[in-house]
């Protein structure tokens, strides 16, 4: 989609549209939800920045699209205050909040053609068929929907659907876009294609954007800050490689990162200055240079597959049990007793299924983790140069 | 190639005559009343049936005559009040029930069909007794009144269960868009129910159209709809074969002008496309 090149010339032309864009801060305190007895929303506190493409994800029913339901008005809040910049909004009715939202299914009137679609909005405030068509076709350009103005939903391919719902959006020149898994029911090119045009759209429109997926790479990709849920929870906020280098839990150092993150149950032998010595739950022990600045236990190990090493020096011994060539790169599964760990290579080396292998863990980056799933900082003792 | 058109051929053929059988059964009747309705009196009961007979349409002149003309105005107007009201009170009822959550929505769909459960009779003596004193036996208002107790419960179970298969999100979007629950109702649900609402409304004219045992007991003269008329011939000592049928036939006439009428709402809504 090689939308936008003239949008915000096009944007700032109608007359529909004088008023600025104004850019709006949203904050969140203490919102809570629960419907009856079940908590979905166990006290959230966040404040997406004016600008900024902010992502939830997180597992299936973890409360993501309550969130974004609660911000556009559409869900009350069991509890807690919602503010846009420093006015409180809890009870503005949704239309009256300045938001505009994609939902995942579309939502389309399937009635209504696809200029009467994206012009609702302006037919509910009273502005006159003419403008009305006006202020479709500009849009329409935007998103190369021209030549479908006056055909009916279903009358669409999926994709297609997809911009008319994105340029319903756009028509009411909102302060904050709400997208709610936009892509899901997209086929993974036309997904990849949505999605660049969806960050530069927002680019171009320099909206506050928040945008819930449970597709980490859409939140990787997309983000300049991703909200990770887990259970009605903030587990973490932070930019997308921040949270990949310094996921504060094992919970987000799972999710985030594809294949995931690999977690070895270990136990602690002992710890010295500048060593630590780990023993698997096989009995086998080996010794990482990390110096550890809490007494916390150490239960839980984290690497991802991309720091692995398939090594004849590896801590580790185990049995090659897959080998996934995908050009690029390579995956090897190596079970170790009744765990299956993943390595990825750049290198096209690639010992045979079955064959016995040993795997390298680094001393860094490393990933520890304390019984409660928390991670214990740590600090490498870079080996003298 | 061919053996494709051998077979299609074949299948057609099966189908035909199934379609034929069923026509024969339905219309046989209709036309065997339509047939009646152009005899002369006596040969209308003369056994064997003649086939030939120079048709005699004095039948339909006696149903002028005869005072028919109000009876079909009266049901006229009992049938399509009835689907107004029907309608009017039904939709937003669905809506409501579908749209808004809470204990009472739960348990209120239940309840309302509960009612149609209740046997016809336990309803008709009290209806009488209120009807009467409020003034309004043997007239239309009455009757009318008296069906809607029966095709309100109906059409707001039928509406509800279509309702429920629009998606919220849709309701989501229009809210978004700044309407408010009487323009989603206008501007979204019932566009897209039509189909639904003209079946609905055949429906209930149906019903309407043909209902005997409540048209019966609430009306005396001046409010008897076309099967109180009908029936009421049936008694009399003079017993005019042609004239029931020629007034049989006459009122399919307005119940067929209606669906016809509003089977174009169904058809044409099917066309438009599905929801999602
Ligand atoms: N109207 C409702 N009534 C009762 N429970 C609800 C309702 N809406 C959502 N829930 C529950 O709240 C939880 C969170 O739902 P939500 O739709 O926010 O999840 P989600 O994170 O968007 O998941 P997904 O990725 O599957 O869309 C789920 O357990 C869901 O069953
Ligand atoms: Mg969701």
């Amino acid at each position: 989609m090689h939308i936008l090149e003239r949008s915000n010339l096009v944007l700032r032309s109608g007359q529909y549209d004088e008023e600025f864009n104004s850019m709006v801060a949203i904050r969140l305190e203490g919102i809570r939800k629960a419907f009856g007895t079940v908590e979905v929303l166990n006290g959230i506190d966040l404040t997406v920045e004016d600008g900024e493409f902010v992502v939830f994800v997180g597992p299936s029913g973890c409360g993501k699209s309550t969130l974004l339901r609660i911000i556009a008005g559409l869900e009350e809040a069991s509890a807690g205050e919602l503010f846009f910049d420093t006015k409180q909004i809890t009870n503005v009715a949704p239309a009256q909040r300045g938001v505009a939202m994609v939902f995942q299914s579309y939502a389309l009137y399937p009635h209504m053609t696809v200029a009467d679609n994206m012009t609702m909005s302006m037919r509910l405030s009273g502005i006159p068929k003419k403008q009305r068509r006006i202020r479709a076709e500009e849009v329409a350009e935007m998103l190369q929907l021209s030549p479908l103005l006056d055909r009916k939903p279903a009358q669409l391919s999926g994709g297609q659907r997809q911009r008319v719902a994105i340029g319903r959006a756009i028509v009411r020149n909102p302060d904050v876009f709400l997208f709610d898994e936009p892509l899901s029911n997209l086929d993974a090119a036309l997904r990849i294609e949505t999605r660049v045009g969806i960050s530069q759209l927002h680019r171009t429109l320099g909206n506050t954007m928040v945008y819930v997926t449970h597709d980490q790479v859409e939140a990787m990709t997309m983000a300049d800050r991703i909200v990770i849920l887990d259970q009605g929870q903030i587990a973490q906020v932070g930019a997308p490689m921040d949270l990949y280098h310094h996921p504060a839990n094992a919970f987000v150092a799972g999710f985030i990162g594809s294949p995931k993150m690999n977690f070895i149950p270990v136990t602690e032998v002992s710890r010295g200055k500048n060593s630590l010595r780990l023993a698997l739950s096989t009995g086998e022990e080996f010794e990482l240079g990390l110096h550890l600045t809490h007494d916390d236990q150490v239960v839980l190990l984290g690497i991802r597959p991309e720091n692995l090493k398939v090594d004849p020096d590896g801590q580790i011994a185990g049995t090659v049990t897959a080998v996934e060539r995908l050009g690029s790169e390579t995956l090897i599964y190596v079970a170790v007793g009744d765990a299956t760990y993943v390595e990825k290579s750049t290198s096209d080396i690639s010992p045979s299924i079955g064959g016995s292998v040993r795997l390298l863990i680094p001393d860094q980056p490393v990933h520890l983790f304390k019984a409660n799933g928390q991670a214990i900082a740590h600090e490498t003792i870079l080996p003298p140069r | 190639m061919a053996r494709k058109l051998g077979r299609t051929l074949s299948d057609d053929l099966g189908r035909w005559t199934l379609i034929t059988l069923a026509l024969i059964f339905v219309l046989l009747p209709i036309v065997w009343l339509a047939i009646a309705s152009v005899k002369t009196r006596n040969a209308a009961l003369a056994i064997p049936p003649e086939f030939i007979f120079t048709p005699d349409f004095s039948a339909y002149a006696r149903i002028m005559s005869g005072g028919f003309l109000g009876a079909f105005q009266n049901s006229l107007i009992i049938a399509l009040s009835n689907v107004v009201l029907t309608l009017v009170l039904g939709v937003p009822a669905a809506f409501a029930l579908t749209r808004m959550h809470g204990k009472v929505q739960e348990n209120l769909s239940f309840w309302l069909l509960s009612i149609r459960m209740a046997p016809l009779f336990a309803v008709i003596l009290p209806l009488y007794v209120l009807f009467k004193s409020i003034g309004l036996l043997d007239t239309p208002i009455a009757v009318s009144l008296a069906h809607l107790t029966l095709t309100l419960p109906l059409a707001i179970w039928m509406l509800v269960t279509y309702f429920r298969s629009i998606p919220v999100d849709l309701d989501h979007a229009a809210r978004l868009d700044g309407a408010n629950a009487l323009q989603i109702l206008w501007l979204v649900i019932i566009p897209i129910a039509r189909p639904m609402l003209a079946s609905v409304a055949i429906i209930v004219f149906i019903f309407s159209w043909n209902e005997f045992l409540l048209a019966f007991i609430l009306t005396s003269r001046n409010a008897q709809t076309v099967p109180v008329a009908v029936a009421s011939l049936a008694g009399t000592m003079s017993f005019d074969w042609p004239l029931i049928a020629a007034v049989s036939v006459a009122s399919m006439l307005p119940a067929l002008i209606f669906v016809g009428f509003a089977q174009r709402h169904i058809v044409s809504g099917l066309g438009s496309g599905a929801v999602k």
